[in-house]
Parts: C-alpha cells; sequence; structure tokens
C-alpha cells in the first residue's frame, strides 16, 4: 500500500459504494416495520460520530492503518493478536456479501445454473482487481458511481405513481423499543461496518484529516439508503417487506408507465453488482493486507489467490 | 469433480509459483504456499462431501454466552 494513493473524492465515492452495498436491495432496519425510516436516521446520526473516532485514529498515525497501528499502540504480540480478530471480521463479512450474491443470483436471475459459475467468474475479477491494486479500484468506482446514482434516483422517481403515504402511518405504533432495535440493527449492518475502511486506506492525497472523506461518504451513502428504505415502505407497505427476500427487486418490477418503463430489473441487477463488487474487493484488501501486515510482509498482491480462494468457497457449502 | 479442483489448483500454484520462486523472497513463498494448500484442502474436503463445523455457530455460542439469550 505505500505508493498507492487514492484523492479524497475517490475515498468518498468507494465509502459510499461500500454503504450502499448489499444494503441497496435487502433493506435496512426491518425490525421497525413501518418506522424503519425513522430507524437509519437515527443510525447514521450514531455512525457520525462512530466514524468521526476512526477519522481521528488514521490522523493521529498518518500513513499506517490499522494493523500498524495496533502494533505501535499495544506492542507486536497483542497487536497481531487483536489484527487476526479484525482480519477475521473482514474475511466473515466478505464471505456473507459473496453468499448474498449467490442467493440472488441463483434465485431471480439465472435459475438453473448452478452457483458455482457466476460466482467463480466474479472471484476471477476480484482476483484480477486486488493485483491491479486500490489505485483501480478508486478510478474504476468514480465512473460507476454515477451508473449507481442515476438508477437510483430513476427507480425512485418511476415509482412516484405507485407511492401511498397512508402505508407509514401508524407512526411509531409499537413504540420506542422496536424502533431502537431497528436502528440499532441499521447501524450494525451497513454503517459500522465501514471500520473495514481503516484498514485499507493508508493514503489518501493531501489531507491531513479524513473527515471529509468518511463523513461525506456516510452522508451520500446514508442517504441513498434512507431514500431507499422510504421509498420501499412507502410503495410496499411493512407487511410485504418482512415477507419478501429482496424488496428493491419487488419494488422495480411494479414499475409499469407504458410500453417501455416495464420489467426494469436489470437496472437493480446492474447497481447491485456495481456495488457488491466494490464491497467484496474491499474487504479482500484488509484482508491481504491484514495477513501480510502480520507475517511482516511489504507486498500484499500475492495473497490474492489463495484468500479469495478460501472465500469463495463458504459461499457454497457451509452457511459461514 | 474432485479432480477438476485439484488440476485447478495445481495450474494456479504452477503459474504463480514460478512467479514468486523467481523473487527469492523464502517468507513469500512459505506463506504463499501455505495459505494455497489450506484452501485447497478445505476445497477437497467439501467437494468430497466431509461435513465442516460451520464458524457462524461457533460465533454465535461464544456471543450469547457473554451477552445471555434474548430474542
Amino acid at each position: 500500500m505505500k505508493n498507492e494513493i487514492i484523492s479524497e473524492r475517490q475515498g468518498i465515492i468507494l465509502i459510499t459504494l461500500f454503504i450502499i452495498g448489499s444494503t441497496f436491495l435487502i433493506g435496512s432496519g426491518g425490525a421497525a416495520k413501518q418506522d424503519a425510516w425513522i430507524a437509519v436516521i437515527i443510525a447514521i446520526s450514531c455512525s457520525i460520530i462512530l466514524l468521526l473516532m476512526f477519522s481521528r485514529i488514521l490522523s493521529l498515525y498518518p500513513g499506517k492503518d490499522l494493523f500498524d497501528i495496533l502494533q505501535i499502540a499495544m506492542g507486536k504480540f497483542a497487536g497481531k493478536i487483536i489484527s487476526l480478530l479484525m482480519i477475521w471480521f473482514a474475511f466473515h463479512l466478505g464471505a456473507l456479501v459473496l453468499r448474498n450474491l449467490s442467493e440472488f443470483t441463483s434465485i431471480l436471475i439465472f435459475s438453473d445454473t448452478p452457483v458455482v459459475f457466476p460466482m467463480l467468474f466474479l472471484t476471477m475479477l476480484i482476483i484480477w482487481c486486488l493485483k491491479a491494486g486500490i489505485e483501480v479500484l478508486g478510478r474504476w468506482s468514480e465512473f460507476f458511481i454515477w451508473i449507481v446514482l442515476l438508477i437510483s434516483l430513476l427507480v425512485t422517481v418511476f415509482l412516484i405513481p405507485d407511492m401511498n403515504i397512508n402505508r407509514l402511518k401508524p407512526i411509531l405504533n409499537n413504540g420506542l423499543p422496536p424502533l431502537l432495535k431497528g436502528s440499532l440493527s441499521s447501524f450494525c449492518f451497513p454503517f459500522g461496518e465501514t471500520v473495514v475502511f481503516t484498514m485499507v486506506f493508508s493514503n489518501v492525497s493531501k489531507t491531513k484529516s479524513y473527515k471529509k472523506t468518511f463523513l461525506g461518504g456516510l452522508l451520500i451513502g446514508g442517504g441513498i439508503i434512507f431514500l431507499a428504505t422510504f421509498r420501499n415502505t412507502v410503495v410496499l407497505g411493512s407487511e410485504t417487506i418482512s415477507r419478501i427476500y429482496f424488496p428493491t427487486s419487488m419494488v422495480v418490477s411494479l414499475i409499469h408507465l407504458g410500453p417501455m418503463l416495464q420489467r426494469l430489473e436489470i437496472l437493480v441487477v446492474i447497481t447491485f453488482l456495481i456495488c457488491v463488487f466494490v464491497k467484496v474487493s474491499i474487504c479482500t484488501f484488509a484482508v491481504c493486507n491484514g495477513i501480510s501486515k502480520v507475517f511482516g510482509f511489504n507486498d500484499y498482491k500475492f495473497t490474492a489467490t489463495p484468500i479469495l480462494g478460501f472465500q469463495y468457497i463458504p459461499i457454497l457449502f457451509l452457511y459461514f | 469433480m474432485f479432480l477438476l479442483i485439484i488440476i485447478l489448483y495445481i495450474i494456479v500454484m504452477f503459474f504463480e509459483g514460478t512467479k514468486l520462486l523467481k523473487e527469492k523472497n523464502n517468507g513469500k513463498t512459505i506463506l504463499y504456499f501455505s495459505l494455497i494448500i489450506f484452501s485447497m484442502t478445505i476445497s477437497i474436503l467439501l467437494s468430497l462431501g466431509v461435513h465442516l463445523p460451520s464458524p457462524s455457530n461457533a460465533i454465535k455460542n461464544i456471543v450469547v454466552s457473554i451477552f445471555g439469550k434474548s430474542n
């Protein structure tokens, strides 16, 4: 990670795509039924504090990522043990997201293909991306963020005829506890996972503080999640959402405006693929970076293939 | 299926291993080969149908024993 510099703008875009990740499709804060949108707002405000902490940690030790900081602050041995725990977290997260994508692919898109093959090709692409380095991923995502934003906005605009604000009522019907449970789950699930970025960002150019990067990404990503949750609740209603697997896909299949604008599920698939690609790439960057730092090497690229081979396996057989 | 996995892994090891051996950094070579052999054993075991314990159950047990069962 020594010579790879990503600009601040690319950092913001990477965090946005990471947060949108798999939440775009699955929905967030489901425990809070029709108040999921309030839960997301509470989660965003709590995670502002969390991300300010991460940016402060990174600013205090310029040019180093979390694994170096842990070894400096706690000594080599304890630092390596805790680094192993963080690597385990990033690994597990990547495997879960890949598993999500494989289930989506095998249920909705390629129902008759064994799920091995699309995932094998995606894994090979991610290995290639890892060997190219994070700079390439940053530049790639700078282009593809526009597609994601455009599709999110278009889908929301096309669904305006199907929206019914009465599905949001009664507000706070079940009281405060379900709302707080939903906001806790929303806080952990997309927003708390950005800790992976502390393991990846060691060189953002020309900045002394990462505040703008982290907070900008959080607010844009959080805004899109809020929009998606609000739109799903208002179009489908909370009971339907708790029963189906992929709310956004169902919502998009309801668009029917004339002969051209119908059956647009492919847009959701494209967005999901872009976001999941970024999410799994970043998680695997963190794992490879971590493993090479725990064993004392400067270079992380050679560990890409075995680690991804190991991460790809649990999708198929274990519920990892 | 099991032969296909072994062949794929051997191809990967051949391509990447020769590149690493030329660099003559013994630490990297050892780490790479140990990781890939670990990954290969787990793939082969899974393709033969051996039931490996899932780590998510282990994590669930640890978290429940610390925080207690709620929900």
